[in-house]
């Protein structure tokens, strides 16, 4: 059994650990190079943003009256007086004045304090590289794309390294009011794929939330007794699709449809070692999703003025924010699965799930905190294996408070559940997981810092004994 | 941008040496040449350093309060300007938010190491502030780091600020209607110092008295010369 168990805990490491790549880049520098201005400006600690970044980002990477702010000034592609001239002249537009990209390189050091490694000391220097570009054309065109080089470890156990692209292009204010109504086609959900008060991109820890990265365990495949499994792989993470999204004085939403779950080998990293993130083999199965968010307090994300404005306060800082931001997510979908048992017999058939989520974070002076909970549910994830549906949650609890602008204590709990039928040859019915990370983030230089953290798991550290009881130092720069 | 920061500081040199010296009938000038001596000063850019500050400290006795005069230093596009502002002891400067964003006024007394946040505020909003005490106040936002600039608080109304407008191009300084006496004359830069340090003069009845001065890096400014 325990050999069946090392397996599993392979499988989802496996997958979980190549979805560390799938959010947002961890900050552009190039907007600092743009504006001349600190990391400080739109970062709380890099990656997560305060709220001048948030707006920031959500405005579609300008600033109320960009003019003003830009140091660097875009190249004209048509004058201005173009516009008046349309249908007889091409609509003008601008590219950015100088190279769009930045760079991003993560270094960790993996110490496994329980001896459950092949490896107790792991250096993973780099572990990753990222060459991201963001900006915009013109006033109602902003892009983003990344290239992100990773190389994984896992203990000694599963060495392996590949490469992840995401792009996306959108095309802002259609229609009504600025930023109301905004049109994002490529690699949907970098930004909004999950709950917005617990995106990865604003992560503290050295890894992921744990919502963004399980998904339904598949059996052993000779235990099944088959040749191949391809169940529902869907996680919350970044896909291929088109969304429509807009952001008001309080309020934002997303809706999107997307490609759904990728049906890719389980558990492995794309064959090519090459890969658009959310790319697989499509099917007419295409997945929808929703999001809400609603900021009560603090600076309003689409930066029209009002209070504080017009009243002095001390005691500010770049990362507070005094705010209550409450979230919804959900997600509908239809996975395509598929058994070949050892005689060759194939079975295809659908499983159709959802996710549904509500989400806090509690920004008040140094210290933020933040809860999460999300509960899903699988109709028929196993096909002919199982008749069973399969209900999850997942919910963590975060809080994180500066000592300094420059040292920062977190802590998270975290919990998986999910009701795996007893009746699949292969499966282990209790894969449940409980996590702690606990750690101090260092921000050596607004735009390096290094992380040190620990992780343990409570329940479920046979599944994870990876990351059980691991101590992990990351040292990342950005510029 | 930066022409007018230029322009603020010598409108304002000019409207002080104005102020001070209005009914003084024997008083003298001081006036001389400043050069950059081994070393470079970076003439543009928001963050330039070809701004020098000559000021006079009488000897023996107190140079008047200057609670009349009053200055601005702006925000604006996240830059302070002007990047070097000279008050007289007692000035009032009223710092402004010229940008969409929120600002932050910060001071850090230079020979101190003291702090005062003296607030957080909007768009269009502007605050006020008394220089009571000479000395350097590097003046920051917490909310934008890059932010700085410089409030030179000299111990009178006798100062001088001027620009280079190239490292190689000696700059001449000016301060007029100087009540006869002793002073002692010194320099501010923001990365050089005065060549030999501060230096005594006596400035007679009705004359002009001549002093050229050498800035230059901090390990070459105590030698004499």
């Amino acid at each position: 059994m325990k050999q069946s168990f090392r397996f599993v805990h392979l499988v989802i490491l496996g997958a979980g650990i190549l979805l560390f790549s799938a959010a947002e880049a961890f900050a552009i520098p190039t907007f600092a190079r743009r504006y001349a201005t600190s990391c400080a400006t739109c970062h709380v600690a890099y990656p997560r943003l305060n709220s001048v970044g948030e707006s920031f980002r959500l405005m579609g990477y300008q600033f109320p009256d960009d003019e003003r702010y830009r140091k660097v000034q875009p190249v004209e592609l048509g004058d201005e007086a173009y516009k008046r001239l349309w249908p007889k002249a091409l609509w003008p537009s601008h590219i950015p004045g100088r190279s769009p990209l930045s760079l991003i390189t993560r270094f960790m050091v993996e110490a496994d304090l329980d001896g459950t490694r092949n490896a107790n000391t792991t250096f993973l220097l780099p572990e990753e590289v990222e060459l991201v570009w963001a900006g915009n054309l013109g006033d109602n065109i902003s892009f983003y794309g990344d290239i992100i080089a990773l190389q994984k470890d896992f203990g000694g156990q599963d060495p392996d390294s590949w490469v992840t692209l995401k792009a996306w292009l959108q095309f802002q204010s259609l229609f009504g009011r600025d930023n109301a109504f905004n049109l994002r086609i490529g690699t949907v959900g970098t930004q909004t794929m999950g709950l917005f008060t617990a995106r990865d991109a604003n992560i503290y820890s050295t890894h992921f939330y744990t919502y963004t990265s399980w998904f339904l365990p598949p059996p052993n495949l000779e235990q099944a007794g088959l040749s191949e499994f391809r169940g529902n792989n869907f996680n919350i993470s970044p896909q291929q699709g088109i969304e429509l999204n807009g952001v008001g004085r309080r309020w934002f939403y997303a809706l999107g449809i997307a490609n759904g779950n990728m049906n890719e080998p389980f558990g492995s990293v794309p064959e090519s070692d090459i890969s658009f993130v959310g790319a697989g083999r499509n099917s007419d199965n295409k997945d929808l999703y929703g999001h809400l968010a609603y900021k009560i307090g603090g600076t309003p994300w689409d930066r029209s003025r009002e209070p504080p404005s017009d009243t002095l306060s001390t005691g500010a800082q770049f990362w507070r924010d005094d705010a209550l931001v409450l979230s919804l997510y959900g997600y509908s979908g239809t996975a395509d699965l598929k058994t070949v048992d050892l005689d060759g017999n194939v079975w295809e058939g659908e499983d159709d799930f959802w996710r549904l989520g509500v989400g806090f974070q509690h920004r008040i002076k140094d210290v933020h905190w933040s809860l999460l909970y999300i509960a899903g549910s699988d109709d028929d994830p196993y096909g002919n294996l199982s008749d069973q549906a399969v209900d999850n949650t997942t919910w963590h609890a975060e809080v994180l408070g500066f000592v300094y602008p420059w040292w920062i204590l977190y802590g998270r709990y975290e919990s998986l559940e999910m009701d795996l039928p007893d009746d699949v040859f292969g499966l282990n019915p209790n894969q449940d997981i409980d996590k702690v990370v606990a750690g101090t983030k260092l921000m050596i230089r607004p735009n390096i810092f290094c992380n040190v953290e620990y992780t343990f798991y409570p329940e479920g550290e046979e599944l994870w004994e990876g990351l059980d009881q691991t101590l992990f130092l990351l040292l990342s720069v950005a510029f | 941008m930066q022409a007018t920061s230029l322009a603020l500081g010598v409108a304002l040199t000019i409207c002080l040496a104005g102020t001070a010296g209005a009914a003084c009938l024997d008083c003298g000038t001081v006036a001389g040449s400043i050069s950059v001596e081994m070393a470079t000063v970076r003439t543009d850019g928001p963050k330039h350093d070809r701004d020098v500050v000559v000021m006079l400290d009488p000897v023996g006795s107190q140079a008047p309060v200057s609670d009349e005069i009053r200055a601005t230093m702006d925000q604006t596009g996240l830059v302070f300007l002007p990047h070097v502002l000279a008050v007289p002891r007692g000035a009032t400067v009223t710092f402004l938010n010229n940008d969409k964003e929120q600002h932050n006024v910060y001071f850090l007394d230079d020979r101190t190491g003291a702090t005062l946040d003296i607030g957080t505020w909007g768009p269009g909003v502007s605050v006020d502030h008394t220089f009571d005490t000479p000395g350097m106040i590097i003046t920051l936002c917490k909310l934008h780091l890059e932010m700085a600039s410089y409030v030179v608080v000299t111990p009178g109304p006798w100062f001088s600020q001027v620009a280079f407008q190239s490292s190689d191009t000696p700059v001449r300084f000016e301060i007029k209607d100087v009540p006869p006496g002793d002073y002692q004359l010194s320099v501010w830069h923001k990365k050089l110092k005065q060549k030999g340090g501060a230096v005594p003069i006596n400035v007679k009845p009705g004359t002009g008295t001549e002093v050229d001065i050498v800035i230059t890096k901090a390990k070459f400014a105590k030698l004499s010369g």
